[in-house]
């Protein structure tokens, strides 16, 4: 399954809902629900990133890092599934690192 | 009026006219160099002090204005919006435009004499709307976060920034972080509850409670010429340096470093994850705001708190102190955007 941010917002924004309408936890509810199906049919779920103005570390960490923090899944099965149950694509690759990395600390 | 004592310095030539109070800008209004930001902050401040410590109205000219600076235009801008704003009768706030011919056209090619013309709440949300490069926003759902970034994008989208450049991913990165940060830190309930308990001493009128809580200003462009991405956010806030203050004052661990310099806390203050709410995963935005000036050559980030003043760029960091003494925090990055493929990052 392919999910394009795009259709979530071209400025996503802030952490929390109260930061506005296109926020990171608001992100992580389509984020989980989609990641859920992709696990149910055991498929991988594509995160395109790209064609919107920017992405604050707030935003990525509450997003990813919020779907461990959360406890709606560990690190193990977004990152270490085969296939790979979560997947960026983007050509901006700090992004991809950067999200690793939250996910990966968000366990920690 | 004539019964009325105000402070009429003759460094602004004030004087009462007209039923208000007149004053003249310096030439020069900057805040970057130690000769001109000390006569620039205190013509701002005495303008704020007129309006809500005593309650008169302002002739404000900058008629013999020679020059002024990026972040010294986000001052005037934050000044004259929140007494227009402040005020009920909008006529209480006059503003007189520079009659040097260089001056004024780069005022309104930077849509800073759209921002200080005549107007209340109305007009600053109007600027929201138009994208105009100075904005002023608050917690109000009609002038929030989103909505004020949004229309940042747009004006940087229309002035040619091609947003599929990494420069310009992360300069968004900052800007969305500086933002945040505003909403997070700068406003916090502590310092609300003990600014509007002094306040009320002077003025029944509570600025940011009738005005939206949460206030900010900022500007920002895509300068052409210059190769250069600018974002500049000021608030009126707590203020990084108090924040950090506070934050030193509630941890007996930190306690030996409330006497140090304010430009050494805020220093500290700008390392990197540091978050003064102690939650692990916040203090992120630092990251994104120092990889924006220290990442790319010819260019910088300056914060201005307190008396401090900070600045990072590609040969490292530098703090010193100012000659005034700034309410709330200054942020600015000056990038270098350049074009450039992909295939070269």
């Amino acid at each position: 399954m392919i999910y394009d941010l795009r259709d979530f917002s071209k400025a996503p924004f802030g952490r929390y809902k109260s930061d506005g309408e296109f926020s990171g936890e608001a992100f992580r509810e389509i984020l989980a629900n989609k990641l859920k199906y992709s696990q149910e049919h055991n498929e991988p779920l594509i995160i395109k990133l790209d064609n919107v103005y920017g992405l604050g570390s707030s935003f990525l960490e509450e997003s990813f890092g919020g779907l461990v923090r959360k406890g709606l899944f560990t690190k193990e099965e977004l990152l270490e599934s085969s296939p790979r149950l979560l997947q960026i694509e983007t050509e901006f690759d700090f992004y991809a690192i950067e999200i690793e990395s939250y996910i990966r600390e968000a366990q920690s | 009026m004539s019964n009325l004592i105000v402070p009429l310095p003759k460094a602004f030539d004030a004087k009462v006219k007209d039923g208000k109070v007149y004053v003249e800008s310096p030439k020069v209004m900057c805040v970057y160099s130690a000769e001109s930001a000390y006569m620039t902050y205190e013509f701002l401040s005495l303008i704020e002090s007129y309006v809500f410590d005593y309650n008169v109205g302002v002739t404000i000219s900058f008629e013999n204005l020679e020059y002024f600076s990026a972040a010294a235009s986000l001052l005037i801008f934050a000044t004259v919006s929140k007494c227009q704003i402040g005020v009920k009768d909008h006529s209480k706030i006059e503003v007189l435009f520079p009659k040097n011919d260089a001056v004024l056209k780069l005022m309104a090619s930077s849509g800073l004499k759209l921002a200080l013309k005549q107007g209340g709440i109305a007009k600053v949300r109007k600027l929201i709307d138009s994208n105009n490069q100075y904005l002023s926003g608050s917690e109000v759902s009609i002038e929030n976060y989103q909505k004020v970034l949004t229309a940042t994008l747009l004006n940087l989208d229309k002035h040619g920034v091609n947003f599929s450049n990494t420069k310009s991913q992360i300069f968004v990165k900052g800007m969305q972080e500086a933002i945040l940060n505003v909403k997070y830190h700068a406003y916090n309930d502590e310092f609300i509850r003990d600014f509007l308990l002094t306040k009320q001493v002077k003025s029944k009128f509570s600025f940011h409670e009738e005005t939206g809580r949460g206030r900010w200003w900022q500007c920002c462009w895509h300068d052409v010429s210059n190769n250069k991405l600018i974002f500049i956010i000021y608030d009126d806030g707590e203020g990084i340096v108090n924040s950090i203050k506070r934050y030193y004052r509630n941890s007996p661990e930190h306690s030996d470093k409330l006497n140090l310099p304010d430009s050494t806390l805020l220093g500290n203050a700008m390392k990197l994850g540091v978050s003064r709410t102690g939650i692990k995963e916040r203090g992120k935005g630092s990251a994104d705001i120092i990889n924006t000036a220290c990442t790319f050559p010819s260019s910088h980030l300056i914060v201005m708190s307190g008396l401090g003043h900070y600045r990072h760029d590609s040969a490292g960091i530098n703090t010193t102190q100012l000659p005034f003494e700034i309410k709330g925090t200054l942020v600015q990055w000056v990038i270098n955007y350049v074009e450039e493929n992909q295939d070269d990052i």
